[in-house]
Order: C-alpha cells, then structure tokens, then sequence
C-alpha cells in the first residue's frame, strides 16, 4: 500500500462510493445525475466515472445477464435525459453497516442534538431518531456522553439567534457585561457576524452606543433580542481574527508573571506569549495585555499564587489593591 | 490501474455476498485472479480482503465441509453486510440532517456525513428542516481525543503522561478507558487505573504529549452497568454543600455575584449587603478579583481565608 497509496486509496474509495451509489439509485429507480451528486456529495463527472466502473462489475461468471446494467448513453450521449438508470444489482440494494466511527459520530452528534432540544416535542422527535440508530448500530455501545448543560444550551440559542440577525440583516440589543470595568450596559447593535478566536466566540457588529465597530465575547453577553429594525450601516464581512484580536497599533503591553502551581491555569485560558518552566516548579510567563484593569482583576484573583515580575509599577499597583482591600477589614 | 482495481475489489465482494456457501480460495483465483502467479495472487488477494474489511465489508472465514481439515473458504453475510432497515419519519429524518453539524471536528464530521450518505442510500429521505432545536457544536481540540476514543470503542489500553493541576511534572498513567465524557465543555475521560487500581477520570487536555494506544483490542470489558457519566459528574463536580454567604458590595460594582444574590440590602449612601443561599465554588477568587470594592462578612472561613490570601500578597 505504501508504493502507490493514490492508486490504492482511490480504489477503495471508488468502492465505498458505489457502495453507498448502488442502493441509493435502487431505492429511488432513475435518478436525475445532478440531484444524485448533490445528495452524496460527489461531482458530477466522478459519478459518471464510477458508473463506468461499475459497468464492469458483477457476478464473476463472465456472462452479459451477470454485470451490472447502467444505462451510460442517457448520461453521456447529447440527447441523453441524464437520468442514471441501474439494473441487474439486486445484491447490493443496501447500504454497507455503518462503520463504527460512523455510528460513534452520528450517536454522539444526536445525543447532543437531544441536549438542545428546546420543547418537549423536539427532545421525543430526538430519542425516537437516536433508538433506531442505535438498533441500526447492532447494539454497538458508544461509550461517548455529551450532557449539554442549561447553560450551553442558552449559548447555543443565543449564537443561533445572533447568526440569524446577521443573515437577516437586523438591530439587535445586547445586554452586556464588561467585567474589566465591572459594568453592565445595553446597547443596539448592527451584527456583522459571529467570529471564532481561539475557542472564543466574539460576535462582531457596529455599536451604536459607541459609534463604532466592537467585538463582543458572546459568553459575556447576558441578553440578545432580535429587533424588527433592520441595520442603519452597511452590511459589511465579518473582521477576520486570524492576526488576533488586537488591532493593529494599540497600546499593548507585554508583562511577565510569576505563576505558582495554583495559578497555572491561566496559561491554558489567557494567550500567553512564552511560558519558562522554573526549577520549582512554577512558571514565568509573558501575557499581551490591553487593559491594565483587567490584569488588576486577574492578579487579585489569583492572589497570592501570581506576582509580577515587570514592569514593576504593576507590581506596586498590586500591592496597593490588595493593601486597599485589607483596609476594610480592620 | 485504479479502474482495474476497483472492479476485481467489486467482483471479490459480489461472489462472497452472492454465495451461500464459503468460496474456496481456488475457485475465487480461478475466478477473479486467473492471470496472477502463485505470489501475486497470495499478495493480491491479502491485499484486497484487507481493503475490503477496513471499508467495514465482514469477510468471514470458514469451511464449508465440516469433514475435512480444507484450506476453508470465505463468505460475506448479507445480515452481517448490509445496514438493518431504517424507517425514519419526516422530523426523525430531519433530526439525522442536523447532526451532520454538529461536529466542529473534521474526522468525525466527515464520519457522520458518511453515516447520513448511508441512510439515505436506505431510501431516507433527509433534509434539514426547521426544528425546536439549538444545535450545540461539539469541539474536540486535545490532540489525544482520536486515540482515546479508538480506545473506549475497541477496549485497547492507552498509556499518556498527565499533569495534574498543582503539579509541573507530568506523571506517566496507565488506564482502561471505559467511556469519553464531555463536561462544561472539557473532554475527559474514565477508566481504569492500572496504576492506583481504581476508576479514575482524565481532563484531556492535561495530558502531555501524545497518548499511545498500548495493547490489543478487546484486551478488557467495561464493567457491566458502569454509567461514566455519573462518575465523571461525581468527581468534577462533587455535592458539597455550599454554605450561604453574605457580603458588602459597592453600589454599581459586583455584577456577577449580584446574579448570585436571593436578596440585596441597603447598607449606607456607599454600600449594599448581598445574600447569597448557593454561593459558586470559587466565590473566594470572585471576591478577591473585586478588591476593594466587595467585603465577606461570612462565613468566618472564606473572610479568613480572602484576608490570608490578601496578606500573602503583601508578604
């Protein structure tokens, strides 16, 4: 296999194509050629490829009733009505087993579908679909558990009904929650769509409060209601955020901390430029930070188990906080 | 010649499927190899059989006369070949077009692309329509997900080295997994632990490196009525119960720990008292992200414990 992978690899595809080919048409008799693409997802003209091949298939007896009958000349001739027309394949009117990665996929893809139902109905619709799967799969056990708890099922509502203004092309009202300053605030805004950055979903739009475009972290958002108002700006593409999410030219500062064990968890949620693992065990780490404030927040949280190791007037700025905050306990 | 190729592929598994009976490997040679010497049929013949059952075609060996100590022969079971009969519903069938969404996980999307292709090959006639669903997305970043979910799937033993969260080394582990769960959005895994022989369950993305799949399959059984669920929950999430706490909140600050409040209080011009019944497990994190802007009043413990964390960044 490793001399001619492309030659073997399309072989085996070219079978598990006809495979599923083979009882679709049966199940259907003629079917037009570009609905039969569309609905497996194979191009036109490696369809027409493959039922050549399969032309020559059949019962091994060498006889012409033993091959496979595909009426090739409605699909190749000028006049032809591109209809695929198959006969003499009786013995393979169904599909192949699913395999077991397919059957783990679909199950595992249902069961979280089943977590996302909204209504009763919806929930009923789920299981009965994923009890004849799960017979289909021959009592194959998928060891997969996906609970999706109630708060991930309000996100998912809440992307679904953003991605729709945006489609739509209408105002939304956010209520939004910015912990850096600790402030909550309603704004309307123009989505221009819901971009992903490194597992973090930000739903880019133009704010009309602050008159001008904002990226906003969609687990920040309390509240979206979808508005009649269709947008006052012009629909424009979502920013990409492949370059991060700093725009070019603010004012970011790069500081390095001091992570003991318990703080550690910060170099797997926050973009850290370089960690150096130190021999006790702790890290030092370089973050890009934009506001001063959100850092504050993070350090105390973390107290005592991060310091700053420059620039040292944040260094000072922790102190200050936490010498503050002990204040009001004496 | 992949056209070639395809076709003795195609005919090998029609004349299997088609026969009652075990073919021997003569006639198939007579039948489909007629041209090959005696080494090229030997390597031809391996090499399709094993084409054929990694496409999930069940190529069964056996002999057909229970007599004589034959060579045997081979056979597909149309039963064990073709998918059982599915009948779903409209809505049933529009439920199975949107779990082609659901991964955000290219193999396992294109697995459950397959799967649907394969249903409506059935005759499902499947089409995503409008339904009272939210489709949540399943992401499955952590490098070692494929390799543990091959493992649970086909009990084969996983050997990976983990890191637990206060500790910088990562420890060499050694488990039997018995299912993947996903939990608030984290992938982990349960299992047994070879090491401390004890269930025990995994945050993958702690692990280091790669996990190896380190045995063969079937080399253990899940335990019957095992729920990894249930455990998984159990361990992430234990039921201790929180006590209630009351603190002092600044007027317009505190908004995540207002959301927590059954009841807020007028204290003075500058400060609010907030009850909190269930408080969040790390209520103590949230307080001291809040500076000087929130006070514990109680519970003694986390008002000592904010104070000793305060101190200790002024030691």
């Amino acid at each position: 296999m490793k001399t001619s992978p492309a030659a073997s690899s399309g072989a085996k595809e070219q079978v598990a194509r006809l495979l599923t080919l083979v009882p679709f048409l049966h199940a259907r008799g003629g079917v037009r050629l570009d609905e039969a693409a569309a609905a497996l997802g194979v191009p036109e003209k490696q369809l027409v490829k493959d039922l050549r091949v399969l032309f020559m298939c059949g019962l091994p007896e060498g006889l012409p009733d033993d091959l496979i009958d595909v009426d090739l000349e409605a699909l190749t001739e000028q006049d032809g009505d591109r209809v695929i027309r198959i006969s003499n394949a009786d013995y393979l009117s169904r599909p192949l087993r699913l395999s077991t990665n397919e059957a783990t996929a679909l199950i595992v893809a249902l069961r979280a579908l089943r977590g996302g139902a909204i209504t009763e109905e919806a929930s009923e619709v789920v299981d009965r679909a994923l009890a004849k799967l799960e017979q289909a799969a021959a009592g194959a056990t998928v060891p997969v558990e996906v609970p999706i708890a109630p708060d991930e099922r309000a996100y998912a509502a809440r992307k679904a009904l953003l991605q729709r203004a945006v489609s739509e092309h209408r105002q939304v009202e956010l209520a939004y929650f910015v912990p850096a300053r600790d402030e909550e605030s309603t704004r309307t805004v123009d989505p221009r769509g819901v971009v992903a950055h490194q597992g973090v979903d930000y739903l880019d739009a133009y704010c009309h409060s602050a008159e001008a475009p904002r990226l906003f972290r969609l687990d920040r958002i309390r509240e979206a209601t979808l508005l009649d108002t269709p947008i006052a700006t012009e629909p424009t593409t979502p920013r990409s955020l492949a370059e991060g999410l700093f725009a070019a030219g603010e004012d970011l500062l790069t500081v390095t901390l001091h992570l003991q064990p318990q703080a550690r968890w910060v170099t797997e949620y926050y973009p850290v430029e370089d960690v150096r693992q130190q021999q006790d065990g702790s890290l030092e780490v370089d973050l890009r930070v934009a506001d001063r404030r959100w850092l504050r927040r993070l350090l105390l949280r973390l107290a005592p188990y991060a310091t700053v190791v420059a620039p040292v007037e944040l260094a000072a700025d922790l102190r200050d906080a936490a010498e503050a905050t002990l204040a009001l306990y004496a | 010649m992949a056209a070639a190729k395809t076709e003795r592929l195609m005919n090998l598994l029609i004349m299997l499927l088609v026969q009652r009976g075990y073919v021997g490997r003569d006639r198939i040679r007579e039948l489909l190899y007629k041209d090959s010497s005696d080494e090229a049929f030997e390597r031809m013949f391996e090499r399709d059989k094993e084409e054929l059952r990694s496409l999930g075609v069940p190529i069964e060996t056996g002999s057909y006369d229970p007599l004589f100590e034959d060579e045997g022969g081979y056979r597909i079971s149309p039963d064990a070949f073709a998918l059982p009969a599915i009948e779903l519903t409209a809505d049933e069938a529009a439920v199975v077009g949107l779990a082609t969404k659901v991964w955000e996980h290219a193999r396992l999307a294109d697995a459950t692309t397959e799967a649907v292709r394969k249903l409506t090959a059935a005759g499902a006639e499947i089409d995503v329509a409008a339904l009272d669903l939210v489709s949540p997305r399943l992401a499955a970043e952590e490098p070692s997900f494929d390799v543990f979910l091959e493992a649970v799937n086909h009990r084969i033993p996983v050997r990976f080295d983990y890191r637990t969260s206060g500790s910088p080394d990562a420890v060499a582990r050694h488990l039997q997994p018995w299912g993947v769960v996903r939990f608030s959005g984290r992938w982990y895994v349960v299992g047994h632990d070879l090491d401390k022989d004890d269930q025990r369950v995994f945050r993958l993305s702690r692990v280091v490196g790669s996990a190896r799949l380190d045995g063969t399959p079937g080399t253990y059984e899940i335990p019957e009525g095992v729920d990894v669920r249930a455990i998984a929950h159990a361990t992430l999430r234990p039921d201790r119960p929180a006590e209630p706490a009351t603190l002092l909140v600044r007027r317009g600050a505190g908004h995540m720990l207002r959301r927590h409040a059954a009841q807020i209080e007028q204290v003075d011009a500058d400060w609010e008292r907030l009850h909190l019944p269930t408080p969040p497990a790390d209520l103590a994190d949230e307080v001291l992200g809040h500076g000087a802007d929130v006070i514990v009043e109680s519970p003694a413990t986390l008002r000592a414990s904010v104070i000793a964390r305060l101190q200790g960044v002024l030691a």
